[in-house]
């Protein structure tokens, strides 16, 4: 998407904060970062349920938090979800390049965030230039543009290469994000994963969500950096539910969505902290809130107060927290 | 209309019919009043006299009476409504030398009313028409109750020029919202997506008014949650109310044609080594199967899906009628399953196959000695988590206990060594996963091809996969399930067989 690209050689230190408009406020979702976008509140109440369970992780050892969420129908509520989540959870602190490439190993693999592009290879060195020092990754590359680096020894070749970066929009910049978006870029935190419908959430991750319907809106998947598999930076793993035989997640998740009845299959045996069950109502077989409903009676009712939220009109919510 | 807007209507018809009342509109209904009040005599009479006798003429009068209540098109334009009317006749004229005084009496008010049904429009048609008219045919929607009815009044509707959009139970995820819904039929008979997931603005209810159920179905959520949509009923009445003779008895029974079951004595033993505890499933396309309630995953498929994620493996708990099961025909998934993985071994099949034998004998032995629960027991004491599946572990195509811990110390209790054992039902485990997961791409590409829309209309349908040992598939929706538990031979189980019992469901 070139238009989310900042004009060579103009590029300033930190990305540009879009600013809202004034008017109309709230979450607006569109399909293209510039619009048209419209007014969701209903979308704004899902990022918030994201946010504050960001804010208030359990320890384990106060038992697993299972929200349970119905909604008309399953589009975006997962990803929405997640995305608040994901801009709430403080991003990892990145060093100064110089500095984290003096620390660096010849042939070490790196991720690399510069004004246009997050690029992924060995690390080979610093080398003088006629403007400055250059960084040799993938590529060779001025220092001064590098905005975040960091050492990613398990980067596989295959992730190896160049992915133009996307910029942060008005939701990024209301949420504050603005400032960390280099470094959430360069080393997001992979805490989260998402199970569901491959297909769909692949569809989910193309919408745009911006604060207000003026400026430039925010990419979902540029929020969550699905795992492709092949991209140099990733943070939101993504599970096909219906291929799943036996449930086998990384063990540091902190939040699991589960999307719709064949994820919700697996509601007893994730062991994450904080999960998220969306309950599509549309579905015509109620398999999905039968199960959330066993593993309810077998645990400790949370009032959705505490959480500091409230389901909007058309959302069930219900809360509890479950010994592991 | 974006997908964000289309979003935000399905948001505000949600918000719109759970703040508002479900209206129910009960239409008077002589015809159908008789025919309801000889369907409870009769279930009176099946009571005292034995449900086999009466099983058929009970089949076909309550799906009589479906079909009245959910496709109520002008008897001319109506041949299924005719079709069943004969039948009940048909059936009722074969009884009439069997049976006594008593039921003779139940016999002829039955026949009368099916009589009277093959020359008559069904009352709610006229009323469904009017209530259209009113909103006018672009501004609403009219929910039927199965894909025939859907299918029946959508062809009416053409005909008649009312040009109506019909959609077979809660509509599909891409429709737009429209000002109001008539839903042919009783809430009750509709899942709550009716209600909850609304693509209308408001939602009312057309049926005969001799149904007296008119409970409105939540979701399974809303008795603990948040926000639990929870809409009010209002009930408006039209036309007269029939008068009947007899008072009409006040038994249990379902709108929704049900099965008969043969009532089984519960088993009052354990099952031996070879056996398993399973309840009957009666399955579209005239088949049945017996589904084991304690057993592993099955294959099952959600047509609503995109291509390429609609077959996956569900727990046999969540299985209930509408779940559409894919099987194997003429022999379980499981048997083939295990054959491929023995076959993807190579050489060393016929070893891993000893190996198995040995072990899984061993426990044989132990449960036909000290019997389950000794066995359990047992198993527990060493530390085994998962002792209750002790019995399960004993069937050729489960490969190895899932924990590792529970098989090593389970082949310890056993007396059998650790090496190879472990490591050769390790493998088979793996290569059975791949097989599994092979079938899965085969199905899911062969269905990719098919209609899931057939597949829903017709309740069934037969796949030819590319894979040596998987031809002979069948996709087929789960009609109804026994409640009565039997004790079947293991092999049995999960293996189609033709039966007719569930002619009178579809």
């Amino acid at each position: 998407m070139t238009i989310r690209r900042l004009p060579t050689g103009s590029a300033p230190a930190i990305p540009v904060t879009y600013r809202p408009e004034p008017q109309p406020t709230g979450i607006a979702l569109g399909d293209h970062p510039l619009g048209p976008l419209v007014a969701a509140p209903w979308a704004g109440s899902l990022i918030a349920l994201g946010a504050r369970l960001a804010r208030q992780i359990p320890s384990l050892s106060d038992g697993q938090l299972v929200v349970a969420l119905t909604v008309p129908v399953r589009d975006l509520a997962a990803v929405l979800v997640a995305c608040g989540w994901t801009l709430t959870r403080p991003a990892k602190e990145l060093g100064i390049p110089a500095d984290v490439a003096a620390t660096l190993a010849y042939g070490t693999p790196v991720r690399m965030v510069t004004d246009h592009y997050v690029v992924g290879g060995p690390f080979y060195g610093i080398q003088d230039g006629p403007t400055g020092p250059r960084i040799r990754a993938y590529g060779t590359w001025e220092l001064k543009h590098v905005r975040g680096l960091a050492a990613v020894p398990d980067l596989s070749e295959h992730r190896y290469g160049k992915r133009d970066i996307a910029l942060p929009g008005t939701l990024a910049g209301k949420t504050g994000q603005s400032a960390s978006w280099a470094a959430r870029q360069c080393d997001p935190r992979r805490d989260l994963a998402i199970l569901g419908t491959k297909l769909w959430l692949g569809d989910d991750m193309t919408a745009c969500i911006g604060w207000g319907s003026a400026g430039l809106a925010d990419e979902i998947s540029a929020i969550l950096l699905p795992d492709s598999d092949m991209s140099p930076t990733w943070a939101t793993r993504i599970y096909s539910a219906q291929l799943i035989q036996e449930l086998d997640l990384p063990s540091d998740l902190s939040l699991v969505v589960l999307d719709g009845a064949s994820a919700i299959r697996w509601l007893p045996v994730v062991e994450s902290p904080v999960v998220v069950a969306v309950i599509d109502r549309q579905a015509t077989d109620e398999t999905a809130s039968e199960t959330v409903m066993q593993v309810r009676a077998r645990s400790r009712l949370v009032l959705i107060d505490t959480l500091g939220w409230q389901p909007p009109a058309g959302i069930e919510a219900l809360a509890f927290q479950v010994a592991l | 209309m974006t997908r964000f807007e289309r979003l935000n209507q399905r948001y505000a018809a949600a918000a719109s019919v759970a703040a508002r009342s479900i209206e129910m509109l009960a239409v008077g209904d002589s015809v159908g009043a008789h025919l309801n009040a000889a369907i409870k005599e009769l279930i009176v009479l099946a009571r005292t006299d034995g449900p086999e006798l009466w099983a058929d003429l009970l089949g076909s009068a309550r799906q009589l009476r479906w079909r009245l209540a959910t496709e109520p098109q002008p008897i001319e334009l109506n041949p299924q409504l005719q079709e069943m009317a004969c039948a009940v006749n048909s059936q009722a004229e074969r009884l009439h030398a069997a049976v006594g005084d008593d039921a003779q009496t139940v016999l002829r008010q039955l026949e009368a009313a099916a009589l009277d049904v093959r020359h008559r429009d069904p009352v709610v048609g006229p009323v469904l028409v009017r209530c259209i008219q009113e909103v006018g045919a672009e501004s609403c929607r009219v929910l039927a109750a199965g894909s025939r009815s859907a299918a029946g009044l959508s062809r009416w509707f053409i005909e008649s020029g009312l040009g109506v959009v019909v959609v077979n139970g809660v509509g599909r995820r891409s429709d737009g919202v429209v000002e109001q819904a008539y839903a042919v039929g009783p809430p009750r008979i509709f899942p709550p997506s009716a209600i909850t997931s609304p693509t209308a603005n408001a939602v009312m209810f057309i049926f005969p008014s001799w149904e007296t159920n008119r409970s409105i179905p939540r979701t399974v959520l809303s008795t603990q949650a948040e926000g639990a949509i929870r809409p009010r009923s209002r009930t408006f009445t039209e036309g007269d109310e029939p008068v009947l003779v007899r008072p009409t008895p006040d038994v249990a029974d379902d709108l929704v044609p049900q099965p008969t079951w043969t009532a089984h004595q519960a088993p009052d033993r354990e099952p031996g080594v070879d056996e398993v505890v399973a309840h009957k499933v009666l399955l579209s396309g005239s088949l049945s199967i017996y589904l084991d309630s304690d057993g592993e995953h099955i294959r099952s498929l959600d047509p609503t899906q995109p291509a390429g994620e609609r077959v996956m493996h569900s727990d046999v708990k969540l299985v209930g009628p509408g779940t559409y099961l894919v099987l194997r025909e003429g022999q379980s998934e499981r048997q083939a399953l295990y054959d491929r993985a023995v076959a993807l071994l190579g050489d060393r099949g016929p070893q891993a196959k000893a190996s198995q034998r040995r072990w899984k004998e061993a426990l044989q032995v132990k449960l036909r000695q000290a019997g389950r629960q000794e066995v359990r027991r047992a198993l527990a004491q060493i530390g085994v988590h998962r002792m209750n599946r002790a019995t399960a572990w004993t069937e050729e195509t489960l490969t190895r206990p899932q924990n590792d811990q529970d098989f090593v110390r389970l082949l310890a209790w056993l007396d059998v060594p650790l090496h190879p054992t472990f490591e050769l039902a390790t493998e088979l485990r793996r290569l059975r996963l791949q097989a599994s997961a092979d079938v899965r791409e085969s199905l899911e590409r062969a269905l990719s091809v098919a209609s899931m829309t057939t597949l829903e209309e017709h309740g069934h349908l037969r796949l030819d996969l590319d894979l040596p040992g998987f031809r002979g598939i069948i996709a087929t929706r789960v009609l109804a399930i026994s409640p009565h538990a039997e004790l079947i031979a293991r092999h049995d189980v999960r293996v189609t067989t033709a039966d007719r019992s569930a002619q009178w469901l579809e």
